[in-house]
């Protein structure tokens, strides 16, 4: 059981027209392309695309995904609507979070709030605050504390709704 | 001009009943993808301890915004696409890259392909073609493209 690459990454453009409608323009490179020389050319290819589309380019994003080989089966009665959210105070003493989808009631208080002194909680914070920069908010912001943490239940989507 | 925001893991996540969520934060801007999956696998060891659900996929992305907020042009519409085909290096499969709101300018104005075929003589258009040349694409299985066949308008809804 493992990770593993596709053969190439996506770099995928996103415009918008005249009436406000979505569309995007989507190339590949080899996986192994790194991300200097792949953003580099995705730049160099947006300079080039205002010359034959009237449509704006909003942005551009270049995506390395990988896929398990061969994954588990999640426990009976999972469901990601049932989520942990965690959030975190950052050096600029704004928050940023992330949720866990299918949160374990084994970390769960009574009230709903997640229980710090559990110790796979404590290790996950650990990891997130601790272990030197590997995360950060989204204007890159070090991570310094967690603000707060809870359960949440979000609401089924369509596509995640059972068959009818 | 694209600015760039921090680069962001997502580690996608399959309950019981098939429906997928995400855990989705950031790594520092600059991270490299080995950086950025050893970040990944590192939230992915101790997230995992507190779910039941199972990781099926992990995708590492990084952004560029425009900061230019000008509209787009009148008239112009997502559906009226370029379409540029490329026979690739295996001599057997091609790839196809769409840029929607081609130009009417970028269209040859002489029969038999008035309105229809991108006038790849021009200079954005070879300007274009050159960048994705440079860029070293390739189709979804990492096959280099080799040549320009076709360059058409055509409508994609």
């Amino acid at each position: 059981m493992a990770l593993v690459n596709k053969p190439t990454a996506a770099l995928k453009y996103t415009w918008r027209d005249a009436s406000g409608s979505i569309g995007h323009t989507l190339i590949h490179v080899p996986f192994a392309t790194s991300t200097t020389l792949a953003l580099a050319a995705g730049n160099a290819i947006a300079a080039t695309l205002p010359a034959i589309s009237g449509c704006v380019v909003l942005s551009f994003d270049l995506t390395y995904a990988y896929v398990q080989d061969a994954p588990g089966d999640p426990a009976s009665g999972s469901r990601v609507e049932d989520k942990g959210v965690f959030n975190w105070l950052c050096a600029n003493g704004l928050q940023s979070g992330f949720s866990i989808p299918g949160i374990i009631d084994a970390v769960l208080l009574p009230d709903g709030r997640i229980d710090q002194a559990n110790t796979d909680i404590v290790a996950l914070v650990t990891v997130v605050e601790d272990v030197g920069a590997l995360f950060c908010s989204i204007s890159g912001s070090d991570i310094v504390s967690l603000a707060s943490a809870y359960q949440r239940f979000s609401r089924t989507s369509k596509r995640q709704a059972a068959p009818r | 001009m694209f600015v760039p925001i921090c680069p962001t893991i997502e580690l996608v996540l399959l309950d019981e009943s098939g429906s997928t969520g995400s855990i989705t934060f950031h790594v520092p801007f600059g991270s490299t993808v080995t950086e950025a999956a050893a970040s990944a696998s590192a939230l992915a060891a101790v997230a995992l301890s507190v779910t039941d659900c199972v990781l099926v996929r992990q995708r590492i992305r990084y952004q560029y915004k425009s900061d230019d907020t000008s509209a787009a042009e009148p008239g112009s519409s997502i559906k009226r696409a370029g379409v540029f085909i490329f026979a690739n290096a295996d001599d057997a499969t091609q790839t196809l890259v769409s840029v929607p709101g081609i130009r009417d300018e970028v269209l040859e104005t002489e029969e038999p392909g008035t309105g229809v075929i991108i006038d790849t003589s021009l200079s954005s258009v070879s300007d274009f073609i050159s960048a994705l040349f440079d860029a070293g694409i390739v189709n979804p299985f990492d096959v280099a493209i080799a040549s320009l066949v076709a360059a058409y308008r055509q409508s994609r809804v």
